[in-house]
């Protein structure tokens, strides 16, 4: 993480309440809470713009804070921290509040990471597909440490083989899941496809090549259209 | 066409669609959605039309969700009638969409090819909309 990133100067809100979250937004500022790991819960407001800047577009919300706490002018105190939740405007996507949950920089925290695919799986150069079971997955490291993204290069994968939780290794973290959970799984789209190459006018090279398919079809529609239903079938 | 199988009333009143969308403001089936940024009753004609374009632009590819259901009945008196005599039956269903609410969500299919198939979409539906992408989950 760049350290300029995550650095954020807010200011303590007080009076808290209704009528100090309307005069804070009509400062053009947003309301946001501190609270976590045993101490107390701090009212806080943020200017949009300093947030837009702190926040680490990479990491997303998974950004490790470093809130520089100003009470009356002057700055008091440093809370590290991540967001908890966060509250934005249908229709604007702009900030409405957030909360933020104080953390421990030396112990570990369980966050939802992104799930990248890399790569074109031996299976599917024959034809088969690549399921991803999971858009996120859950993992524990510590807050500097956190990666942004957990990268599953799919390329070795073979026809009814898989990548589980166990098979990943990430540095300086772990995923939070079932160790036999199967992240990415590379099967035959279609169990038909060898039996329908004969049948498409006799050209093998419809099921091997993606190419050649639309042809074979368009001189056999007949034979196409039963293909078409089986999946639905199932 | 999308209609309730089964209602507790069969005529309801007009309401008001005032304010944003309460719920289903993001993306959380698919990759890419369509999202109505002003308000407005989509008919079940309509919701079916912008369907059958995504899907005949996409062609098999990808999955398509519809994230809006026309439960609500729209009465309206035949022609050349006196007014008055109470309310005429149902005659449509339409779905109340406010501003912010995701009304269609394609899976698995690349961004452009998502975007001209919510294009075509839009053209089928009375409100404005904008293509908005799935965020980052906390």
């Amino acid at each position: 993480m760049s350290s300029s990133y995550g650095n954020l100067e807010v200011s303590v809100r007080t009076p808290d309440g209704k009528g100090g979250v309307r005069r804070l937004r009509r400062e053009g500022k947003f309301p946001a809470v501190i609270y976590g790991h045993g101490g107390d819960a701090v009212s806080i407001g943020i200017d949009p713009l300093a947030y837009g800047r702190a926040s680490d577009p990479k990491m997303g919300f998974n950004t490790f804070f470093q809130l520089s706490l100003v009470e009356a002018g002057k700055p008091t105190r440093i809370e590290r921290c991540m967001i908890a939740d966060i509250q934005r405007d249908p229709l604007t996507n702009g900030v409405i509040h957030i909360d933020f949950m104080r953390v421990d920089p030396e112990r570990e925290v369980v966050r939802s990471v992104p799930v990248r695919v890399t790569g074109r799986a031996a299976g599917a150069v024959k034809g088969g597909r690549v399921d991803v079971t999971r858009r996120n997955v859950r993992v524990a490291a510590k807050p500097a440490s956190m990666p942004f993204e957990v990268v599953l290069d799919v390329t070795p994968l073979d026809n009814g083989e898989s990548i589980k939780t166990k098979d990943v290794k990430l540095p300086d973290a772990r995923l939070d899941e079932p160790a036999e959970l199967t992240l990415a799984l590379c099967h035959l789209a279609r169990a038909k496809t060898e039996d329908e190459a004969p049948a498409a006018g006799g050209k093998p090279a419809a099921a091997a090549g993606g190419k050649a398919a639309p042809a074979a079809a368009a001189k056999a529609p007949a034979a196409k259209a039963p293909a078409a239903k089986a999946p639905a079938k199932k | 066409m999308l209609t309730p199988s089964r209602v507790k009333f069969r005529k309801v009143f007009k309401g008001r669609m005032t304010g944003a969308a309460k719920g289903g403001s993001t993306v959380d089936f698919g990759d890419f959605g369509l999202q109505a940024t002003t308000c407005g009753w989509l008919t079940s004609r309509q919701i079916e039309a912008a369907r059958v374009a995504i899907n005949r632009h996409v062609k098999r590819g990808g999955k398509l969700y519809v994230r809006v259901f026309p439960d609500k009945p729209v009465s309206k008196k035949p022609a050349e009638t006196r007014m008055g005599k109470g309310k005429s039956g149902p005659e449509f269903w339409v779905a109340v969409v406010r501003p912010g609410r995701v009304i269609y969500e394609l899976e698995g299919v690349p961004e452009q090819l998502a975007r001209e198939a919510f294009h075509r979409a839009h053209h089928k539906l009375p409100i404005k909309t904008r293509v908005i992408k799935r965020e980052a989950e906390l």
